[in-house]
């Protein structure tokens, strides 16, 4: 059986450093995630390796794991239900306590695949919308973009070696998009310590020729 | 027909696999081979295979058929895993062979492919490549710098799944709790990872 076409690309992506997943796998992940649809057809109950599905019945909300309702939707199947958190409104509220969160660079919760999720619903599925689609793209990126600016000033405080770093309510793509650098500079630190550590005081001159290359 | 699967405890292997995956995706160093999950998955693939052809010989509409399709695409989803070890293997071959703890953390069949790629990595720079023609002592390949060891100390970012109170990290103590997530050394945590008390991201 041919590979289907969104997938066939995943594994020849070449590893990039400390960049462990491309943005495709992340979208290949979040296609896990369930949703909800209300089928245009009638089907019984059928199982899956990750658990049964179904049955299904025109007008009868289901749940279904994303990928499938995006290959039932293209076949003009069913129709996409929204999840709760990309309805526009709650969008704009998102929005509202994420810049109230401004000051103290504090990451409101959200769905890890946020990202990944509302990106291939637009991409793919723009008709559940309901006709709001432009706006919502606005606010989905207004949101990934105040998350954005907060994860990069609070980078802006690590100065010293941490062996540890917290990042509360982070999701996957913002994982992905600040791992090369956090973790060359964590590692950068390190070594620094470990060179401190071992040549105390003496260092110093050490320290400071390779703190300008960081 | 019987399209359902009845065996309640399948539910997880799909997104177990798919976390096994991830953690081996982001550690630097090669993980215990999932002996017993990827003979459940296999055994739980060949079921749903033989699902699939029984329905393909009683299937009359298009819909069943769209449906099938669909029971394939699901497994063509699941074959990542293997793929991630091989390439850490190729990587780091030379290591695993001259650790014996680690090379026990192999399939048998990962064990052979180690064992037969150091084989013709070796012939290939010794016959094919300039090797024997520059001077014996510079011949070896296996010298200790030579050999690329995983960085255990490479940070790594962690999903932590259940409440684990304080762990040690380094010199210092941090509180852990379920949904945490955590940019940290490796080595800090290698243990949890395998315990599954905690996935990388």
């Amino acid at each position: 059986m041919a590979a289907p076409s969104e997938t066939k690309e995943l594994y020849g992506i070449k590893q990039n450093g400390e960049m462990c997943f491309s943005a495709k796998e992340l979208e290949f992940l979040a296609e896990d995630e369930m949703i909800e649809i209300i089928p245009r057809f009638s089907f019984q109950e059928i199982g899956l390796l990750s658990g049964s599905i179904g049955p299904f019945q025109p007008m009868v909300p289901v749940q279904v794991p994303l990928w499938l309702a995006l290959k039932l939707h293209e076949r003009q199947m069913c129709k996409v239900q929204l999840p709760a958190w990309l309805h526009h409104d709650e969008l704009v509220e998102r929005k509202r306590e994420e810049e109230a969160e401004k000051e103290n660079k504090y990451l409101t919760p959200i769905e890890f695949h946020y990202q990944e999720i509302a990106t291939i619903l637009f991409r793919r599925a723009p008709d559940s919308f309901a006709g709001q689609e432009g706006n919502s793209r606005i606010q989905v990126k207004d949101i990934e973009e105040l998350r954005d600016s907060k994860i990069h000033t609070s980078l802006r405080d690590l100065e010293q070696y941490t062996p540890a770093v917290k990042i509360a309510n982070v999701s996957a793509m913002e994982i992905n998009k600040i791992r090369p650098f956090l973790v060359q500079a964590l590692n950068r630190f390190r070594t620094l310590k470990e060179a401190e550590d071992q040549f105390g005081e003496s260092s110093q001159t050490v320290i400071d020729s390779q703190d300008g290359g960081l | 027909m019987d399209y359902v699967n009845n065996d309640d405890d399948q539910t997880s292997y799909d997104l177990l696999l798919k976390r096994v995956w991830r953690n081996e995706r982001c550690s630097p160093t090669l993980l215990p081979y999932e002996k017993e999950l990827v003979e459940t998955v296999d055994l739980a693939i060949k079921d749903q295979d033989s699902c699939i052809e029984e329905l393909r010989k009683m299937s009359k509409d298009s819909t069943t058929d769209f449906m099938i399709s669909l029971l394939e695409l699901e497994l063509d989803r699941l074959n990542s895993y293997h793929r991630d070890r091989l390439k850490k293997i190729q990587q780091f071959h030379a290591h695993l062979l001259a650790n014996k703890s680690e090379f026990d953390m192999m399939s048998p069949l990962e064990q052979k492919f180690c064992e037969q790629f150091t084989d013709l990595f070796e012939k290939h720079f010794n016959n094919c490549c300039f090797l024997s023609g520059i001077p014996e002592k510079l011949q070896k390949l296996n010298l200790q710098y030579m050999i690329v060891k995983p960085e255990v100390d490479n940070h790594v970012f962690v999903h932590v799944l259940e409440d684990l109170g304080d762990v040690q990290v380094g010199d210092a103590e941090l509180e852990m709790n379920s949904g945490d997530f955590v940019c940290m050394k490796f080595s800090d945590i290698a243990s949890l990872v395998e315990q599954q008390k905690v996935e990388l991201v």
